[in-house]
This record gives structure tokens, C-alpha cells and sequence, in this order.
């Protein structure tokens, strides 16, 4: 099983994302998406509703998903055939980046218009990311936020990883991604 | 907030190191790149140890330094105001050789408890009273004189 976790302040746009991403590699391999929110199931049922397989965990106040919490949560949804495990942490730009959820890749979702100076500002989830999505760019026009300066805010803290400016509502920069993270799912298998 | 947890693992960690013994000290390395507050974790630290074999243990903090390294020049530097890990002479990717860590290093324990430790190597000792000056294979072979 591959193991995906995917961390992003709150509205950044995870499920969104994931509701773009996993439809698309359904064909490729089993899919089950485990769940990290407060209080609500919506997000994962927002996955059934894309037909994938998910399990909610409810960490009542916790602002972070560990380790402990996906194993057992693990206890109660078998994976069966699934290759590919996405693990939604809760939304937090903070707390997630410290915990190890034993997975083998992590992807950072981030709100492009919400500033160019937030790389600085909460490094560890930047540089720990192994691919960094820039969402909502159909919005930057409105926000007076600069792409590239942004880009280049990332490039520092993670001079290594993919940057994909992406817009979960128009659609575009999906294309390359879902192309990248199809490469990246089958190649770790 | 999550130093709590953190805190509770720590004790976790060091009480299965002990095996039983009261814990003196337990030596933590924290590295300056983590999202740990120390100030956070020595306060959830002698809150959760009550009760705990490590009831009278002192939490020993290590901060471990941020350092960069570039693989292409050889470059070291210690990128701490501005976290950026492009290499400032040759401008490739650096990586990070300290400053992630968050590990219990060592933890000393008090050796003149010797009926606890004792249970580690065999419950069957448990609560007889050994002279503290045995000796851990003395007491390992114990149950065969008994």
C-alpha cells in the first residue's frame, strides 16, 4: 500500500483537490481515503459521493492527525486490495507538519491567495512536503497576491519539491498534476 | 497544544526503556526545525509524570541545532532566520542535516530500586526484598534458587 497524506490550513482545499485527483486514477489501482476532521463527516462523504472508499476519524479537538489515530482507525477499515491509502489530515498549517503518520509521501495543499509570504511563516509544512499544490489561482487576479513571488517563497523553504499552481474550480494545472501524482502512485508501489 | 501528547509519549518511551525502575532523568533531543514548544512540552512533562515511573524523573532538553548542508559545494550553514535551503553559493537544493529531531535519547534510572527492577526480568521476583547491592544476573537467576 501506497500511503499519501495530504495537510493544508483549513479551506485550502484538500478534498477538493482529492475529489479532482481520485476519480481520475480509479482505473489505475484500489483507492481508500481515510478522513481527519473535528467534528464532521461531510468530507467523507463527500468521497463516497466520488465513489471512493472512506473512513472518517473525529478527533473531537485535536488539531492533528497521528499515528496512533490511523492505526486504529485501520483496526475498523480493512484495506483489502487498496494500493493506494490517502490519509486528509485535519486543517492546520501548523500542528500535522510535526507528525509521522507513517506515510510514504506527503502533499501540501495551499490557498495561493491567502499570501506570498506564508513559506516564511510556517516552514515546516513547506519543507516537509514532497509536492506543494498552489490552489484557487483562478483568484489571484482578485487577491493581489504575486504567483511568482510565491512560487519563489516555496522554492526556498523547498528548493526540491514539485509546485503545481492548480484551480480545483476551473481546472486548470489539474491535468499535470493528476499526470505527476499518477507517475508518483505507480512508481512507489 | 499537541506538546501534551508529545509529553505523553516521551513518558511512554522512557517507562518502557525502564522496565519497572524509577526513572532519574530522561535526555530528549529536540531539534530547533520542529514544531515543539520546549516551554510547552517541560510543563505537559511534570504535569502527566505524576503516577508514572517517572514521577520524580527531570525531563534533560537538547536542542539540536538547524544545519544545511549542500551536496553540489559542500556548503554548511544554519539557515535559522529565514529557513531557506537554497544554497547561497552555488544556489542548489541543501539538505537538512540536524534540527528535525524528537527523541528520547537516554534515560538514567535509579539502580538502588532493585525490587523493581527486579519485575523486569522476572515477575516471579516481584516484591521480595533484594539487597540493592545484587546485581542484575544475580537477580536473573533468582527463580532457579528459589
Amino acid at each position: 500500500v501506497v500511503a499519501v497524506n495530504f495537510m493544508s490550513a483549513p479551506g485550502a482545499g484538500k478534498t477538493s483537490v482529492l475529489e479532482k485527483t481520485l476519480p481520475a486514477l480509479k482505473d489505475d489501482c484500489e483507492i481508500a481515503v481515510i478522513e481527519g476532521d473535528l467534528y464532521t463527516t461531510l468530507d467523507s462523504d463527500r468521497m463516497h459521493s466520488a465513489g471512493i472508499p472512506a473512513y472518517q476519524i473525529t478527533t473531537g479537538t485535536c488539531c492533528h492527525l497521528d499515528a496512533r489515530m490511523v492505526t486504529r482507525a485501520l483496526d475498523e477499515f480493512p484495506l483489502g486490495d487498496t494500493r493506494l491509502l490517502v490519509i486528509e489530515n485535519v486543517g492546520n498549517m501548523v500542528c500535522p507538519a510535526e507528525f509521522d503518520l507513517g506515510e510514504d509521501f506527503r502533499v501540501m495543499v495551499y490557498s495561493a491567495v491567502e499570501g506570498a509570504e506564508k513559506p516564511q511563516k510556517y516552514p515546516l509544512m513547506f519543507q516537509t512536503a514532497g509536492a506543494i499544490l498552489l490552489n484557487k489561482i483562478d483568484l489571484i487576479p482578485y487577491a493581489g497576491v504575486s504567483l511568482e513571488e510565491l512560487t519563489a517563497n516555496v522554492r526556498k523553504v523547498n528548493p526540491k519539491a514539485p509546485v503545481f499552481p492548480i484551480s480545483c474550480r476551473t481546472g486548470e494545472g489539474i491535468p499535470p498534476w493528476i499526470s505527476w501524482f499518477r507517475k508518483l502512485v505507480l512508481g512507489l508501489e | 497544544m499537541h506538546e501534551t501528547g508529545i509529553a505523553a509519549s516521551i513518558i511512554e518511551i522512557a517507562e518502557g526503556a525502564a522496565r519497572g525502575a524509577p526513572i532519574l532523568k530522561v535526555h530528549l533531543q529536540l531539534g530547533a526545525f520542529t514544531g515543539v514548544v520546549r516551554e510547552a512540552l517541560e510543563f505537559a512533562f511534570e504535569a502527566l509524570k505524576e503516577g508514572t515511573l517517572a514521577a520524580r524523573a527531570e525531563l534533560e532538553i537538547e536542542i539540536i541545532p538547524l544545519v544545511a548542508a549542500c551536496p553540489g559545494c559542500g556548503w554548511t550553514g544554519a539557515p535559522e532566520e529565514d529557513y531557506c535551503l537554497i544554497c547561497p553559493r552555488c544556489a542548489m537544493p541543501a539538505a537538512i542535516l540536524s534540527g528535525r529531531e524528537l527523541q528520547v535519547d537516554y534515560v538514567d534510572l535509579d539502580d538502588s530500586k532493585q525490587e523493581s527492577k527486579g519485575e523486569l526480568i522476572d515477575g516471579k521476583s516481584r516484591g521480595r526484598d533484594q539487597g540493592p547491592e545484587q546485581e542484575r544476573g544475580m537477580r536473573a537467576s533468582q527463580p532457579a534458587a528459589l
